[in-house]
């Protein structure tokens, strides 16, 4: 950012901070006035026919108002893939599954009654693993896809346990692995996640006497939610309000599909009444969609001047039992099938996949860390087999905007980045200190994996914005993006701060929103809200300074071109002594005989992504000329790390990365990449959710049971775990329609981890771990199978001397 | 699970937000805890720090009708020596052991396990007589304990007995204790004069429980027939382990990396962790845990004999 801004580019304090002073009101404590609690029961079995449910005894616990099962609503609800029971008809499909929902005056009344739910089941065989969902004679999971609404983009196969697949087709992928010098060819695989965001999802529901359906809860994006309940119970949008509060995280977890269904049709069949359904945070494992797992099928080659030539791929997302994000995070996947790297010929297949497990949806990255685990360590591996450094291998065929075509045929814009300068710089950032380990049963090693990503979004995906001046010339700012905590409210001040001219302390940006009262926009996801409504609060301020300086131009009597805005306030120009500030416009500018010029200043700003365009379904190309994203932030991630040999155990003495773009607050972007970073690499290490797939923990644990829905099981990073040095830069490469130049941050941040790891290990001591986590065991067990000769060195170092 | 089978269940899955009702007692003396103890027996649950309880109670394990708070009785809460041994209340948290200096002076591997345990806050609550009471497999001051021969002290109204701890766990949670008896403490032997010991823990992530704990005592190195090596684990079978065979082993007059290696094997066979490729605990495949029970037991003894800190 130059200095020429005044706000934007400088590290303004972020203004949520009632969040951290115990303040801030969330879901999770909203309650109203006569107000039900639900609690749902969940299926002990991952696959079975619903034979009956008995709740005559649960009806009799006193406070208790009714208990519902799926048959009290026999449709389906979804976005994309319209898969999900409200509550499970006619079969449970996995552990966990709500079969029956109590509704009481109380949450403890509520789950007494539970306890005495009778249900009869008839166990189905059952699939926790893509391999056997694929099998001829796997069980069929969804046998009525063929009556699923779904997305125009979305394929589901009917008659397979197949949500969805994308193709993409390019060159001539045989022909050119004929000519490769050097082919590698792996299988990758990665853990279904959870997001544990810390507040589980909450949702309170009413109906007014008008009909009008109000909602609060814990989503990522109120108008999302809104399109979402609106098609699923077909309630008008008019009739249908979203509230938004502050939300307490959600990292794609509360993007897609959620809950508020469930309170809404509750409140519907009991004359209004308000109903709250709030889940534990282990229920939140259960209920809630996860990460899908992942299976990464790649073949990539190239020649042995460095170019790559062929790529084949098969990538199965794990989608668990219900796939309504999952299948466009499966087209994701695919559509960006080679990372930031142009090659002619490819033919990738990316598939959805359901599985007896929990379901699944968005997660932070959108598939793009995934992805890049498996792709940047194929190139990681080309480059050692070409013997070529493998920087310089990645800057050979790294995008160049302007020339390169992406795998969908996609011609990059001219400033849609700079893909390599973060190569160069991650490289220098990890060759600054060179110290070795003192002990030497202690290796260090260092990896690097570049990255990109642009919000996976419609190609209609708008936003909009209003900006309003009061009568003392403060201002409000209505957006519809939500506030989980990434800073696009303290963001959005600096901007209208820098438009208008006028100091931060006089904006607010409401973080409660409400989708009759805010204007619209798409989601809160891919890294798009500052960028989106960044653009559209731009375009909004714009609007309200030419009105502004119509005013002006009247009340001054000259062309409007002659008045000029400036510092909150319009002058004719050369005549400082001649201007209307905006307070005094605030409501139409009146005169000294009480003569009024103008009205109340709105200005109102919208965000279409230009010319995004949807993409052929058998070969994934673009329709058109055209783009699949409005931005793309290019970057890299590199990490220098010691591996203890004697118990397997990797230290992560420093993580660095750069991104091309520009930050609009450098403070709130650096806490984006710290925190991008630990969950980066978190994941790399540690995360995953645990499924007996192996059938060894049959008579042990109930069968297809998610075995770790807590955090003694689940192992997020505590702050022990954080890397000593975690370095960053943003490179300030500006995109010509993006606000400020600024592109989306939030998400790219946590991408290079799990491949930079995996390839400073491949560095350090030359073995390839193509599975996440990289734990201790895991690694050893590798070195044992790889390299067994290390691991006799080091133990030599264990002897007594006596 | 059958396949095909219709069946009634008597409960469907459910995770609770509010604990099912109990009786709840704040005790000031151990004498109103026995009498408590001796009216509801097996139903009143003894809690202190109520670290393990409250969880195990969220995850629907156990659903106590009373529950007795003693963590305000004061004579739960000493650390003290009568010249022959420790007496440790099974009040006193794991906080307290990091800080007291008797225990720093003849009980390094019990301050070893104290400053590896949890997270801090979790340190402030969590007692002595909680971890040992709960009989968890990764109890990780049942190996200190074992090396110090602890003897765990179990009072009723009837009276006190003792029990080495080696008897006292005898199953994942289940322990030889009587339903009106309550732990008051643990008298622990002081170690030999010149006595080194120390705890070695293996963990997942910075505040995890043990992957594998072992504690370690070693006296008289040098003379074989005088030698004393004392072992035992944690998170490698059902109950901590005490490796009695480390006895025997470590007095033959052989060479030391030998014994050492003899020990680790008879380490090893202890491994009972009963199902799947994780154990029962899913924290770490069966390889990876003898792999750390050999590279763990080497690396202690080595830092307890030579001094030498590998890990």
């Amino acid at each position: 950012m130059p200095d020429s801004y005044k706000y934007v580019g400088s590290k303004v304090q972020r203004i949520d901070k009632d969040k951290v002073l115990g303040g801030a009101e969330f879901a999770y404590d909203f309650e109203l006035p006569g107000m039900l609690w639900a609690k749902l029961v969940g299926s002990p079995y991952p696959h079975a026919k619903i034979v009956s449910v008995d709740y005559s005894d649960a009806l009799k616990v006193p406070g208790v108002v009714a208990v519902f099962t799926g048959e009290d609503f026999p449709f389906k609800v979804g976005l994309y893939a319209a898969d999900r029971d409200v509550l499970a008809r006619k079969k449970a499909l996995y552990y966990g599954h709500p079969v029956a929902a109590v509704i009481a005056e109380s949450l403890d009344a509520a789950e007494e009654a539970a306890t005495k739910i009778q249900v009869e089941y008839e166990p189905l065989p059952y699939s926790l693993k893509v391999e056997d969902s694929l099998k001829p004679d796997a069980p069929i999971i969804h046998e009525e896809m063929h009556t699923y609404k779904h997305a125009v983009f979305i394929y589901p196969k009917p008659g397979t346990n197949i949500a969805h697949q994308t193709k993409v087709r390019k060159g001539n992928v045989e022909e050119a692995f004929s000519k490769a010098d050097v082919v590698v060819e792996k299988v990758y695989r990665e853990p279904l996640l959870s997001h544990y965001y810390l507040e589980p999802w909450t949702g309170i529901a009413r109906v007014r006497s008008d009909g009008t359906v109000e909602v609060w809860s814990s989503h990522q994006s109120p108008f999302a939610v809104r399109e979402l309940l609106s098609k699923s119970l077909s309630i008008p949008m008019n009739k249908l309000v979203v509230h938004h509060l502050y939300t307490g995280g959600g990292f794609g977890g509360k993007a897609g599909l959620l809950l508020e269904h469930l309170p809404i049709l509750f409140s519907k069949k009991l004359g209004g009444r308000p109903v709250k359904l709030r889940l534990t945070a282990r229920e939140n494992f259960f209920y809630m969609a996860q990460r899908a797992g992942y299976l990464i099928k790649m073949k990539t080659g190239a020649t042995k001047d460095g170019k790559l030539i062929a790529h084949w791929g098969e990538y199965y997302l794990d989608a668990g039992a219900y796939a309504d994000y999952t299948v466009n995070m499966a087209r994701a996947i695919g559509l960006t099938a080679t990372g930031p790297y142009e090659i002619p010929n490819i033919h990738v297949d990316s598939f959805a996949v359901y599985t007896n497990k929990v379901p699944t949806t968005a997660f932070r990255g959108f598939t793009m860390q995934e992805l890049h685990y498996a792709f940047e360590s194929q190139i990681d591996e080309l480059a050692h087999k070409l013997g070529m450094d493998p920087a310089e291998f990645r800057l050979l065929n790294v995008f160049k905007p302007g020339i390169s075509r992406t795998a969908i045929g996609e011609r990059l814009k001219e400033d849609a980045g700079d893909p390599a300068t973060p190569i160069k710089e991650v490289v220098k950032m990890l060759s600054e200190d060179d110290e070795k380990p003192k002990k030497p049963w202690i290796v260090r090693g260092k990896g690097i994996a570049a990255f990109w990503k642009g919000p996976f979004q419609p190609s209609s995906a708008a936003s909009s914005a209003i900006v309003k001046v009061n009568d003392d010339g403060t201002v409000d700012v209505l957006v519809g993006t939500g506030a989980m905590g990434q800073g696009t409210i303290t963001a959005l001040t600096q901007i209208v701060a820098e438009e208008l001219g006028i100091p931060p302390e006089i904006i607010r940006v409401s973080p409660h929103r409400s989708t009759d009262m805010v204007p619209y926009t798409w989601q809160t996801v891919g890294s798009r809200g500052l960028f989106s409504e960044g653009m559209s609060v731009i375009m909004a301020c714009e609007d309200l300074i030419e009105q502004v300086r119509e005013v002006a131009s009247i009340v001054f009597d000259v062309n409007k071109n002659m008045i000029e805005y400036s510092e909150g306030k319009a002058c004719v120009k050369g005549e400082p002594w001649h201007c209307i500030t905006l307070k005094e416009a605030a409501l139409g500018y009146m005169n000294p005989k009480g003569v009024t010029v103008g009205g109340p200043l709105i200005g109102r700003g919208y965000y279409v992504p230009p010319r995004n365009v949807l993409t052929d379904p058998e070969t994934g190309q673009v329709l058109e000329e055209g783009h699949l994203a409005p931005f793309y932030t290019f970057g890299a991630g590199g990490v220098e790390i010691e591996i203890n040999l004697l118990t397997g155990e990797i230290k992560v003495l420093k993580a660095v990365s750069v991104y091309d773009t520009p930050a609009v607050n450098p403070g709130l972007a650096e806490g984006q990449v710290v925190g991008g970073t630990v969950m980066g690499l978190n994941i790399a290490m540690r995360e995953r959710l645990i499924y007996d797939e192996e059938g060894e923990y049959k008579g042990v644990f109930p069968e297809g049971m998610l075995l770790n829905p807590c955090l003694t099981g689940y192992l997020l990073a505590r702050a022990s775990d954080i890397p000593e040095k975690i370095e960053f830069k943003f490179l300030g490469v500006k995109q010509k329609d993006a606000p400020f130049g600024a592109k989306g941050i939030a998400e790219l941040t946590m991408i290079p981890w799990p491949a930079a790891l995996a390839n400073a290990i491949y560095n350090a001591i030359g073995v390839r771990i193509t599975e996440l986590p990289i734990t201790p065991d895991k690694l050893i067990e590798e070195i044992r199978k790889q390299k067994p000769e290390l691991l006799e060195q080091a133990e030599k170092y264990l002897e007594v001397n006596l | 699970m059958s396949v095909g089978n219709t069946r009634k269940e008597s409960a469907v899955v459910l995770w609770r937000e509010y604990f099912p009702r109990y009786e709840y007692f704040k005790v000031s003396s151990l004498e109103e805890a026995l009498k408590l103890k001796a009216e509801y027996g097996e139903n009143a649950y003894i809690g202190a720090g109520f670290t393990c309880l409250t969880r195990r109670m969220r995850a629907g394990k156990i659903f106590p009708k009373y529950i007795i708070d003693i963590k305000g009785v004061e004579e739960l809460k000493k650390i003290e020596s009568n010249g022959d041994e420790i007496f440790i209340g099974s009040a006193v948290t794991f906080h307290e052991l990091k800080a007291n200096s008797l225990i720093a002076e003849h009980l390094p591997a019990l301050r070893d396990a104290a400053l590896g345990y949890g997270d801090l806050e979790l340190s402030y609550r969590a007692t002595i007589g909680g971890n040992i009471g709960n009989a968890s497999p990764q109890a990780d001051s049942a190996a200190p304990l074992l090396v110090y021969r602890a003897r765990v002290v179990l009072k009723s109204l009837s009276g006190e007995r003792e029990l080495p701890l080696e008897e006292f766990i005898v199953g994942v949670n289940k322990t030889a204790i009587k339903p009106d008896e309550i732990i008051t403490g643990f008298r622990i032997p002081h170690p030999p004069a010149g006595s080194k010991s120390g705890y070695l823990k293996f963990k997942r992530s910075a505040e995890d429980r043990a992957v594998v704990g072992i504690a370690a005592l070693v006296a008289n190195i040098k003379e074989p027939s005088q030698r004393t090596v004392r072992l035992a684990y944690v998170s490698i079978a059902k109950t901590p382990v005490y490796l009695r065979e480390a006895e025997e082993i470590f007095k033959k007059d052989e060479p030391i990396n030998k014994l050492i290696n003899e020990a680790v094997e008879a380490a090893q066979s202890k491994y009972d962790m009963p199902v799947g490729k994780r154990g029962i605990d899913l924290r770490a495949t069966k390889e990876y845990r003898l792999h750390l029970i050999k590279i763990g037991t080497k690396a202690l003894l080595k830092k307890l004999i030579e001094g030498v800190e590998v890990l």
